[in-house]
């Protein structure tokens, strides 16, 4: 018997059975069931494929074939067995490369970061334990060559995996030891300078496709409304300001007026007033004190009423300047396609019917300008702000509460790089929620130097109960 | 790109592939369209129906072609995800599910993803069960037919027509 496939589902020769069941079932179109039982011919129980048949049905059938094939099953096996492969190369790599690619890695970026010389040595990852460890490290000094900036012992830390799972930040330990500045190093701390690369002129630049700043900021500011309305409003501010600084100086007059007749009311003498004559001048000068006093009182009335009509215009400034800025930013983002690239094709299309048809564009543009539309009103509108969309609303469940940053045991050893001097910190149980946390709050200090040690317990918290110790003890 | 997705359908629609391939595209793409894309669950089921026999471009164009007007249903999902989440009856699995880890990243306590996954859950089957019989059917009558019309004759030789035909060649795997 032949067994030579065509495809992946069709042979040369198949029994009956087998193939009116992949025929009869898995041939879905009519015009493929046929084709393939005219390309077979069934003797003795056997279909077996036509002799002569044509390079194009051969590869019809092998088509259909395959077709047929990849109906079956729900999973694409090819695809399980690549992913378990890259499984597999991971934990390889998670064995073998890692760290020292993540050394190297975290080097580059402390060079980048200092400018000068990192290193570390022995470091070790575990993403599945979220822990890290390095026997030391050492950045040099990036003004002194052969000095560091600073230098570490072993240092390790450990996160707890499975409440950073949850969302929860929560370092179970951490611990620098050793830590010092300005020691010596043996070697020079500063990095191999690369050659720099000649700059271009700046004609050539601007050949080679650069930008010209100052060209594009002339072509846009007629376009934009910002500085236009800003120059106006300082204008207005300035106008403002110039016919307040000119009230506040006739305020001022009047008030030397009003306290000279005040003091001449205060010069009249009941007793003197002998005649009529002397109380009629008294009177017209109190009389003529009340007028003017009067006036102010009305003047000040009027200016606090033109104060508040004042305050209003400058405080719808802002909302003003604002719609402006943003109606810019819009304009400029689209310029430079980060508003979306139909916005930015909307610019480019008027930009080449401008061109094309400058006039026509710049006439109807105008037209549309001067027209009292309401698309005008619309414009001057600021824009409504974004509704939420998608955004929905969270549910809270009473879960175990735990804090969502925590510290449970962290210290730092410092070692002085001139004299004896070893000062260490500890901090336990830093808690972004005390209260849920319970467990209080240690904060430690020790300091030893020559032979003596003095252990410091700084502070001691509680969330109900708040201590602070200020205790030492030495031996 | 637009015109290769389209061409892998068309091809896929004339010819003897399994139709629920399709129809478990269109439900997947549904899902995924009611569903709000900023949670661990959305990729996640992106990623399974990489691994299932689903026909990607009729995903990705359902899914695009369902994501335009999704947001019209936010009320409802919003209102079947508020009913779900303040069940009674679910408050107590629900307090244990997010105890687990990785579980808060879902975001299956806001009300939209809860709506939009059971919605798309809901609707995944008899989605499935609609596309695979209007595929069967489109197979069954309109195939055949427009095969052997004159009209598909003439629209061949329609030079966007040749065009896509010569692209259907060049895909002539999917």
């Amino acid at each position: 018997m032949k067994k030579t496939r065509i495809g992946r589902s069709l042979k040369k020769q198949m029994p009956a059975e087998a193939f009116e069941s992949i025929v009869g079932k898995k041939t879905l179109l009519a015009s493929d069931n046929a084709f393939i039982r005219e390309s077979y011919t069934l003797e003795n129980g056997f279909y077996t494929l036509n002799d002569g048949l044509k390079k194009k049905d051969m590869a019809r059938l092998k088509r259909i074939s395959d077709d047929m094939s990849s109906s079956g099953g729900i999973f694409r096996k090819e695809r399980i067995i690549l992913l378990l492969a890259v499984i597999a190369l991971i934990t390889v790599f998670n064995i073998v490369f890692k760290d020292r690619i993540l050394e190297k890695g975290a080097e580059t970026a402390l060079e980048m970061v200092f400018r000068t010389k990192a290193e570390i040595s022995g470091l070790r990852v575990s993403f599945t334990r979220a822990r890290f460890d390095f026997k030391s490290l050492s950045v040099g000094d990036p003004e002194e060559e052969f000095k560091n900036l600073f230098e570490t012992g072993p240092v390790s830390g450990d996160m707890d995996l499975s409440r950073l799972l949850r969302r929860k930040v929560a370092i179970e330990t951490f611990h620098i030891s050793d830590l010092s500045f300005g020691t010596a190093r043996e070697t020079s701390g500063h990095l191999e300078k690369k050659k720099k690369v000649p700059q271009k002129p700046a004609d050539e630049k601007k050949k080679s496709g650069g930008i010209d700043i100052n060209a594009l900021m002339d072509r846009l500011k007629p376009d934009l409304d910002s500085p236009a309305t800003a120059k106006r409003q300082a204008e207005a501010i300035a106008e403002l300001s110039d016919a307040w600084q000119a009230e506040n100086t006739a305020f001022k007059e009047r008030h030397s007026e009003l306290m000279a007749s005040y003091g001449q009311i205060e010069k009249i003498d009941p007793s003197k007033i002998g005649s009529v004559a002397d109380a009629k001048k008294a009177l017209d000068t109190v009389m003529a004190f009340k007028a003017a006093l009067k006036d102010s009182k009305d003047s000040l009335k009027d200016a606090a009423s033109r104060m508040e009509s004042d305050k209003a215009k400058i405080s719808s400034f802002k909302g003003e300047l604002e719609t402006a800025v943003s109606r810019d930013l819009e304009l400029i983002s689209s310029y430079t396609g980060k508003a979306g690239p139909g916005n930015m094709l909307t610019h480019i299309a008027t930009a080449l019917l401008s061109k094309r048809y400058g006039k026509i564009v710049g006439l109807v543009s105008s037209l549309r300008r001067r027209m009292p539309s309401g698309d005008t009103k619309k414009a001057k509108k600021s824009p409504p702000p974004p509704l939420p969309r998608r955004k929905g609303v969270d549910m809270m469940f009473p879960v175990a509460a735990y804090p969502a940053f925590l510290i449970k045991d962290m210290d730092i050893s410092y070692v002085s790089a001139e004299n004896d001097d070893y000062k260490k910190g500890r901090c336990a149980n830093l808690s972004s929620h005390p209260k849920v946390w319970g467990k209080p709050l240690e904060v430690t200090g020790a300091r030893r130097r020559m032979h003596t040690c003095i252990i410091l317990p700084l502070i001691r918290r509680c969330a109900a109960d708040l201590q602070s110790a200020g205790n030492a003890s030495g031996t | 790109m637009i015109i290769g997705s389209f061409v892998k359908i068309i091809k896929f629609l004339n010819s003897n592939r399994d139709p629920g391939q399709i129809a478990a595209a269109v439900s997947f793409g549904l899902m995924l369209a009611l569903m709000p894309s900023g949670n661990l669950l959305w990729p996640l089921i992106l990623i399974l129906t990489l691994f299932l026999k689903v026909n990607y471009p009729a995903e990705l164009i359902f899914l695009a072609f369902f994501k335009t007007f999704v947001s019209l249903f936010d009320p409802s999902l919003h209102a079947i995800g508020y009913y779900i989440l303040t069940a009674g009856i679910f408050r107590k699995p629900f307090t244990s599910m997010f105890e687990l880890p990785l579980l808060p990243f879902t975001r299956l306590n806001n009300t939209i993803v809860m709506g939009g996954f059971v919605a798309g859950v809901i609707l995944w089957f008899p989605v499935y069960a609609l596309i695979k019989v209007v595929v069967r059917k489109y197979r069954g009558l309109i195939t055949e037919r427009l095969r052997d019309s004159g009209f598909y004759r003439i629209v061949k030789k329609i030079p966007l027509a040749s065009k896509i035909s010569g692209a259907m060649r060049r895909y002539g795997k999917i």
